[in-house]
C-alpha cells in the first residue's frame, strides 16, 4: 500500500516535471477553452449558450489525453527502456504499477477539470448543472475506460509508434465524439460510426448531466457503451500486454 | 497481490546452506538454446560469478531466477521459493540490478531510492545506502543528467533498497571506471560479510578472479567449467614464459625447444612461450642463449590467469 501511494506521487511528479505533458496534456483543453469560448461561447443553440455544451466535451478531453493520449506513450517508453522491467522486480504487485499511474492521471484530469469549470463559470458565464457525486461517478467510468484502452496501447504497439498511435486514437475519438463538432453537424454515416465510440457517449453523459441537469439514471446506457470499450481493453490488455 | 499471500512459504526447507539452487535449467528462444542445461548452487554469503562472453547464457539464466522468464525445463529455487509461482514473497528478500540501469529521466536520485524503498517492509536507511555508493551530493539530481556509471551506482543502490538476502547483479561495474570499479567490489565483499549471497555476471576476468568465492563459466548456455578461481587455474597445467630478444627470431627455433606447446612474439622482440614445464624449457633456453650469445632480458615465468582458462575453454576472446 505504501509501494502504491509512492508510485502515485511520483507519477504525478513526473508529469509535472515533463514540458510536453504540461503543454498538450494539462494546457491544451483550458486553452481550447478559452479560444473557442471567446469565439462562440454566448452564441445560443436549442436556447442553451455553446459554453454549456463545450465545457463538459472538453472535461472529456482532458479524460482521453491524460488517461489515453499520455498514459499509453508513457507506458510504451518504460517499456523500451526496461523500467516496467526494473519496478516488476521489486515487491510492488504489477497490478499496483498501473493503478498508480490511473490514479495519477485521474488526479491531473480531475485538476485540468477544474480550471475548466472556474474558467467556463466565470470568464464565460456557463451555466452547468449536476450533482458532484454523479459527475464523479461518470468521470471515473471515463477515466478507467480510457485508461485501459491506453494501456493496452503503450503494451502492445511498438515503442517508436505508440505516441503516434495514442495521440491519433485520442484525437480522432475527440473529433468524432462531437468534442469540437456538434454531432448533429455530421453527415449520418459519420454519425452512425460515432454512435459506436466511447467518447460519443461519454460527452453525451457529461452534456446530459451539466448542460441539461439530467441525472445519474439517464446516462446509464452511454456509461454501459463506454464500460463495454474498457472491458474490451482489458481482455485485450490481459492477453497481448509485454512488460519488457 | 492478495493472491501471492497463501503462497509466501518456500517451498524447500529455509534450513538449507544454499540459498540459490539451479538443476538442468533449459530455456530456448525459437531454435537457440539459450540455456542448455545448466546445474550450481550457491551457499548463503557466497559470491558466484557467471563468467562468459555476450550471448553465453548468464543473463537469461540470472533472469529465470529473478522471476523474469519461465524456464523450459529444470528446477530454479531462491531461498526456496519458486522464483515464478512465489514471485512476490521472494522479491520482499532480494535485489536486483539489471544490465539496462534506465530510470524515469525526470525522477531525482533522492527520489528514486525513496520511492525503491517504499516497495519493501524492511528497506534499508536512504542516507546509507546514497552513501554507499557515493551519491550523496547527487541527491537531488535527474536520473538524467547523470553519468552513465552514476547511473549503474544509483542501480547498485536501488538493488540494496530492500535490505536483500539475494543481491543479483548483471554485469554491474560495466559502465564504471577503474577506482569506482574498485570501490564497488568492495562494497560486494561488504555485502558478503553481511551475510548477502551475490550472484553476478561478468565479462571482466579480473572481475571474477578478484571477487568470487566460485566461478562458472559459461558459453553457449552450458557451464564449461565451475570451482573457485584458484582452482580453475591450478587446473591448468601450461605456464607462461616471457622475454626480450632481438626483434624477428624465428619462432621455430623456440617451437623446438622441449615441453613447448605455443610460441607467439607479441610485439617485436616481446616473445611468450606455452609450456607444460618451465623449467624444461628454460634451462633449453638458456643453453641457447649461452650458445648463441643472443641477448635474453626480462624472463618471467607465470602462471596462467583465469584469462588463459577461458580463451581455452571458450576458443574466443570475450565477446563486447
Amino acid at each position: 500500500m505504501k509501494g502504491l501511494l509512492h508510485q502515485t506521487y511520483i507519477e504525478v511528479r513526473l508529469q509535472l516535471r515533463r514540458r510536453e505533458v504540461l503543454v498538450f496534456t494539462l494546457l491544451l483543453p483550458v486553452l481550447f477553452l478559452i479560444f473557442f469560448g471567446a469565439l462562440y461561447g454566448s452564441q445560443k443553440q436549442h436556447g442553451v449558450s455553446y459554453i454549456d455544451y463545450i465545457v463538459p466535451g472538453y472535461a472529456v478531453f482532458a479524460v482521453m489525453a491524460v488517461a489515453l493520449g499520455t498514459l499509453s506513450s508513457n507506458i510504451a517508453f518504460e517499456r523500451e527502456f526496461k523500467i516496467l522491467k526494473r519496478l516488476g522486480g521489486t515487491p510492488l504487485p504489477r497490478l499496483y504499477l498501473l493503478l498508480a499511474k490511473i490514479i495519477a492521471g485521474a488526479l491531473l484530469a480531475g485538476a485540468v477539470i477544474a480550471v475548466l469549470l472556474l474558467f467556463g463559470t466565470f470568464a464565460f458565464h456557463a451555466h452547468l448543472h449536476g450533482n458532484i457525486l454523479g459527475s464523479l461517478a461518470v468521470l471515473a467510468v471515463g477515466v478507467l475506460s480510457f485508461a485501459a484502452i491506453g494501456i493496452a496501447i503503450g503494451g502492445t504497439v511498438k515503442p517508436d509508434s505508440a505516441v503516434a498511435v495514442g495521440n491519433l486514437i485520442y484525437l480522432a475519438l475527440s473529433f468524432l465524439g462531437g468534442v469540437f463538432i456538434q454531432l448533429d453537424q455530421f453527415p449520418s454515416g459519420l454519425l452512425t460510426v460515432a454512435r459506436f465510440l466511447p467518447s460519443e457517449h461519454m460527452v453525451h453523459a457529461m452534456q446530459s448531466m451539466w448542460t441539461f441537469g439530467e441525472g445519474l439514471n439517464q446516462v446509464g446506457g452511454d456509461l454501459l457503451v463506454t464500460a463495454a470499450w474498457g472491458a474490451a481493453a482489458v481482455i485485450f490488455g490481459a492477453r497481448r500486454f509485454r512488460w519488457m | 497481490m492478495a493472491q501471492s499471500e497463501a503462497a509466501v512459504e518456500p517451498t524447500a526447507a529455509e534450513a538449507s546452506p544454499e540459498t540459490i539452487i539451479v538443476r538442468d535449467l533449459v530455456k530456448s528462444y525459437g531454435s537457440i538454446r539459450a540455456v542448455d542445461g545448466v546445474s550450481f548452487s550457491v551457499s548463503r554469503g557466497q559470491i558466484f560469478a557467471l563468467l562468459g562472453p555476450n550471448g553465453a547464457g548468464k543473463t537469461t539464466t540470472v533472469e529465470i531466477l529473478e522471476g523474469y522468464r519461465k524456464p523450459d525445463a529444470g528446477t530454479a529455487r531462491v531461498l526456496g521459493y519458486d522464483p515464478i509461482a512465489q514471485g512476490h514473497a521472494m522479491k520482499e528478500r532480494i535485489g536486483l540490478m539489471l544490465q539496462d540501469t534506465d530510470l524515469y529521466g525526470k525522477i531525482k536520485v533522492g527520489e528514486a531510492i525513496d520511492l525503491f524503498r517504499s516497495f519493501y517492509s524492511h528497506p534499508q536507511d536512504a542516507g546509507s545506502l546514497l552513501a554507499l555508493v557515493g551519491l550523496e551530493s547527487h541527491r537531488g539530481a535527474f536520473f538524467e543528467n547523470l553519468s552513465g556509471g552514476q547511473k549503474q551506482r544509483l542501480s547498485f543502490a536501488l538493488a540494496l533498497a530492500g535490505n536483500p538476502e539475494v543481491a543479483f547483479l548483471d554485469e554491474p561495474t560495466a559502465a564504471m571506471d577503474p577506482q569506482m570499479r574498485h570501490q564497488t567490489w568492495d562494497i560486494i565483499r561488504g555485502l558478503r560479510t553481511q551475510g548477502v549471497t551475490i550472484l553476478l555476471t561478468t565479462h571482466y576476468m579480473e572481475e571474477a578472479q578478484r571477487l568470487a568465492d566460485q566461478v562458472a563459466i559459461m558459453d553457449h548456455g552450458r557451464l564449461l567449467a565451475m570451482g573457485t578461481p584458484e582452482d580453475l587455474m591450478a587446473g591448468s597445467a601450461h605456464d607462461i614464459v616471457t622475454f626480450r630478444a632481438p626483434a624477428g627470431v624465428d619462432l621455430r627455433t623456440f617451437q623446438g625447444l622441449p615441453s613447448v606447446v605455443n610460441v607467439r612474439e607479441e610485439r617485436p622482440g616481446l616473445y611468450a612461450i606455452t609450456t607444460t614445464d618451465a623449467l624444461d624449457t628454460v634451462g633449453a633456453l638458456s643453453g641457447w642463449h649461452v650458445r648463441t650469445g643472443t641477448p635474453i632480458e626480462g624472463l618471467r615465468v607465470s602462471g596462467a590467469t583465469l584469462e588463459d582458462i577461458f580463451l581455452n575453454l571458450t576458443g574466443t576472446e570475450v565477446r563486447d
